[in-house]
């Protein structure tokens, strides 16, 4: 695959130095910026970012924010953390394999076998343009999944823009953590040329929890580039290649007994798009190479050495093409194609005295699964009449899996499976949503939909995967049934002057739901460990939840916003689910005179009492907590510069999230300064 | 459009490349493959009185546990005639000086191997070759040609390995002394493993016979992890000392495989009996 990033150098050389010769001679274009943004899904787009309308915006600023931090802002979402970095996002209490994970609809999947690598990681706030969380639909572009998913769209680079080369440059520090931060972004654009470089880096000691407990291995060093070039070689064409190179180190996770030495990712794309009168035809191909390295090199107290590495290589390639069928059909069909190797292995070293002679112990957890995906989206939007739409769709998936490994197939023997069947699964997706305007004000909709899932690769060849939520090592079962769900969901929009109220509840009901079940028949692989739990489908489980959302003024100044969301989730034998969040309520008040902007955040958490008690839940008790920030212009050196300053949690609370692992306390006060300036 | 050619380049030179590197494979002329290739040679001797020559191949240097043990006969006129119409006894010994003693073995069968044309038994030594020790195979030959017996004697060898293949106790229910062997697994591998294990009884110096139809239970463990391993099958008696069973290994490394002995009644032989297996 070096290939591709040849070509992929050859083109942005290519289409760098073709700008130049076109420069003169290129007439005013009819498109502008194509931002390749998909239709406003129902469930919500939330779009953050310094180039969008985002009524968001006025809310928080960005700057100097880490993306896991942008996320945990979005409704519905709530992120499990296990550590300071690299939280994984969670949509309405469910995680993992039942969400898909897309950078510009390009799949990627983590090389961490305890998920510390998720896809959001790999994007740098500031390059981050927008983040899609949708539940229907939309997103089944992105593969068959059950709850939905993220689409974290980064930067484009901008044609046209005012001028031929603009861009930021931001610092910034973090008191608690003792936090560096760094970003620039450059963008050269003319009317057929655009190329975009954006870096950020991040470096953070271990952060203190409120009341002054130092919580160590909470370090973490983060370097990310992503370079992005648009080219139009016609008025109608656009071509883009693109770049992101994104590495971490020393990356302590205190929730689990190793930490990452290095997790690195390569994702590189080259996408077509062209217009034609009624249509639009886009084609993207693309790879990834995700590296991910877990040692516990930097802990005092291990009872035994280990090395844990894993790699994760995808690459894909799909089309969308857009056309209406009379005046009211608006079809998208959707091929999509990737493949995936996961790997990932381990090695233990004995340190008994007695037997200095004693060789290396190794195994392998994730056996080289090669995992080729096939899929067709058909999609519907239908104009019923002005006040009435339905948008219906249909997508089929055939997904097979096999073991490449002669090792790994041995060690399945030892569970008593054939590890030479390939698991082969046909999934098929429906979903429906039916939009009433009710009035000038009043939007009603609807959602029916039928999802299925296969299993991830942990659920279908992990091997020994140690949890240290639970306590237990998982072994995946390679013959899983598929997970499905019938889901639904109801709600509407209200929008006066410059009020929006939008409110929503949804039941996910879960049949064959994948959850590790405790084996006894299985001894327990790592020193200490509880036991073994195995992969099984479970006959049924359900989640429901609502989510509210008031967005208002206040005073005529001030902006309000309330968000509140709950979700509930049992299964068959009604015990509660696991990392099912509490019932929350996130209130922030905005005001802003000129460019001077301060901004109060306060974020209630109600106890979660309904814990999974064999997953190694418990209780968890209500949390609040109060952010303030503000940002206002200085001038310096005769460029536009804004200065911000934000205390988050300030009065110093010492408190958790139900989903951070091992109720590891999050951070306590921090002042954070930024200083950014625009050219 | 430059760009374009560029990619289309490109494909066709990863094309070319990948098609071109698939180039048909060559055929090596079959050599003659010598049947003993893959076995240790011992050593040989004349069988004073059968006219034959007796070489001794093992699977390895000769070591305390379970061997199996080949003899290919010679025409000692015509030393290039292997000679496959025979019978072929053992009786291996051990000279300590004071004493003498022998040690569980199984005499090859009347026929030969296919492939090798030799004679296959099996030797189970009980203790290495020690300066004070020394051990001698002695193989008695019948040569059916001429009908003619003799006794082919070769010192011999024997080494304990680092992880011994052999353990001895004496019954607690019965005080028989016993001997155990692991035969297989010879290269045990992550995953699942056939193991076999010898049993055999000391009756006199001289008289060693296997012993059918205890129970066993079997435990494997990794001692610097503290655990075990699923799904293992406990070996049963298969006749002629004989037991067989599946073990299971999820890692590489250190592996200690307990065991337990009883009788078919169920009366405790001995407890808590373990051989190390270290692989790879």
């Amino acid at each position: 695959m070096k290939n591709l990033i040849q070509i992929t150098i050859i083109v942005t050389i290519g289409m760098f130095l073709h700008s130049y010769g076109y420069t003169q001679e290129s007439t005013a274009k009819i498109i502008i910026n194509d931002s390749l943004k998909s239709a406003i899904d129902l469930e919500g787009v939330i779009i953050i970012g310094d180039s969008t309308s985002s009524k968001t915006e006025d809310f928080k600023s960005v700057e100097g924010q880490r993306t896991d931090e942008i996320i945990e802002d979005l409704q519905g979402v709530n992120i499990i953390r296990r550590g300071n970095y690299a939280a994984e996002p969670t949509f309405r209490g469910m995680s993992s394999g039942q969400l898909s994970m897309t950078i510009d609809g390009m799949k990627i999947f983590g090389a961490c076998t305890d998920k510390m690598d998720p896809v959001s990681s790999y994007v740098s706030s500031n390059n981050l343009e927008s983040i899609t969380v949708s539940s229907n639909n939309n997103h089944a572009c992105q593969g068959s999944n059950i709850g939905g998913g993220f689409d974290f769209q980064t930067k484009q680079a901008q044609f046209n823009s005012h001028k031929e080369i603009s861009g930021s440059a931001g610092i910034g520090y973090q008191t608690n953590g003792n936090g560096r931060l760094a970003d620039f972004n450059v963008n050269y654009g003319d009317s057929a040329w655009a190329l975009n470089l954006n870096a950020n880096y991040q470096k953070f000691d271990n952060y203190k929890a409120g009341g002054g407990q130092t919580i160590k291995y909470t370090q973490f060093e983060k370097v990310n580039f992503a370079l992005s070039s648009n080219w139009m070689p016609s008025n109608t064409e656009i071509l883009k290649a693109q770049f992101i190179y994104d590495d971490a180190y020393n990356v302590g996770y205190p929730a689990l007994p190793m930490d990452v030495s290095f997790a690195g990712g390569r994702i590189y794309s080259l996408s077509y798009k062209k217009y034609f009168t009624n249509s639009t035809l886009f084609l993207k191909a693309y790879g990834n190479n995700i590296t991910h390295i877990m040692d516990d090199t930097k802990r005092e107290f291990v009872p035994m050495h280990m090395d844990m590495p894993g790699k994760s290589d995808t690459y894909g390639v799909f089309a969308k093409s857009e056309f209406n069928i009379g005046e009211r059909h608006q079809i998208l069909i959707n091929p999509d194609y990737y493949y995936n190797v996961s790997f990932a292995d381990m090695k233990m070293y004995p340190n008994d005295p007695n037997r200095p002679e004693e060789p290396v112990m190794y195994m392998i957890t994730w056996p080289d699964v090669r995992r080729h995906s096939g899929s067709l989206l058909i999609q519907d939007r239908f104009t019923i009449n002005s006040q009435t739409e339905l948008k219906y769709s249909g997508k089929i998936e055939y997904v097979t899996s096999k073991i490449f490994s002669e090792f790994g197939i041995q060690q399945l023997e030892v569970i008593g499976k054939d590890g030479n069947i390939p698991s082969t699964y046909i999934l098929g997706n429906g979903n429906a949503v039916l939009t009433y305007q009710m009035n000038k004000s009043t939007q009603l909709f609807g959602q029916i939909g039928y999802a299925e899932r296969q299993p991830t690769v942990s659920e279908g060849f992990g091997y020994y995967l140690f949890n240290s939520m639970d306590g237990y090592d998982y072994i995946g079962i390679p013959d899983l049934r598929k997970e499905t769900a019938l889901k639904t969901s109801i709600g509407f929009n209200w929008q006066k002057d410059k009020t929006v109220l939008e409110t929503k509840i949804y039941h996910y009901q879960f049949q064959d739901y994948i959850i590790g079940i405790v084996d006894s028949t299985y001894d327990g692989m790592t020193i200490g460990s509880n036991g073994v739990k195995v992969y099984e489908n479970i006959p049924s489980a359900s989640i429901s939840g609502f989510e509210v959302k008031l967005n208002t003024t206040l005073f005529k100044t001030v902006r309000f916003q309330n968000q509140t969301q709950f979700t509930y989730g049992i299964d068959h034998q009604n015990n509660p689910l696991q990392m099912i969040p509490p019932l929350q309520n996130a209130s922030k008040f905005g005001y802003s005179y000129k460019q001077v902007k301060i901004q109060l955040e306060a974020v209630i958490a109600a106890m979660q009492n309904n814990p999974r008690i064999d997953a190694g839940e418990t209780t968890t008790p209500s949390y609040g907590i109060i952010n303030i920030s503000g940002q206002a212009p200085i001038k310096l050196l005769q460029q536009s510069t804004s200065i911000s300053v934000s205390i988050n949690n300030l009065f110093d609370s010492n408190y958790w999230d139900h989903l951070d692992w091992n109720s590891i306390p999050r951070p306590g006060r921090s002042f954070i300064v930024n200083l950014r300036m625009r050219f | 459009m430059k760009n374009f050619k560029y990619i289309t380049f490109l494909l066709f030179a990863i094309a070319a490349f990948t098609l071109g590197s698939c180039k048909k494979e060559t055929t090596d002329p079959p050599t003659p493959v010598d049947p003993f290739e893959n076995l240790t040679y011992i050593g040989e001797t004349q069988a004073v009185g059968a006219g034959a020559i007796a070489k001794i191949y093992a699977e390895e240097a000769l070591f305390v546990g379970y061997n199996r043990i080949y003899v290919a006969l010679y025409d000692s006129a015509n030393p290039q005639t292997q000679l496959t119409d025979g019978h072929v006894t053992f009786n291996p010994m051990m000279d300590m000086g004071m004493m003498q003693h022998s040690c569980p073995f199984e005499d090859p069968s009347t026929t030969v191997e296919p492939n090798t044309k030799a004679f296959k038994g099996s030797i189970v030594f009980i203790m290495p070759t020690t300066p004070t020790g020394s051990w001698t195979l002695n193989v008695n030959v019948h040569n059916h040609a001429i009908n003619k017996m003799g006794v082919a004697s070769l010192a011999i060898n024997v080494v304990e390995k680092a992880e011994p293949k052999l353990i001895s106790f004496v019954s607690d229910f019965d005080s028989k002394k016993l001997f155990v062997t692991l035969i297989e697994p010879t290269e045990p591998k992550v995953g699942i493993n056939d193991i076999t294990f010898g049993i055999y009884e000391k009756q006199s110096m001289m008289s060693f016979p296997a012993v059918d139809g205890y129970m066993m239970e079997m435990e494997p463990e990794m001692p610097s992890m503290g655990h075990g391993s699923p799904n293992n099958v406990n070996p049963v008696s298969k006749g002629n000392g004989m037991y067989t069973g599946a073990v299971n290994f999820t890692m590489t490394g250190y592996w200690k495989i307990n065991l337990d002995f009883k009788t078919s009644s169920g009366d405790t032989i001995k407890l808590d009996q373990f051989f190390d297996v270290t692989f790879q």
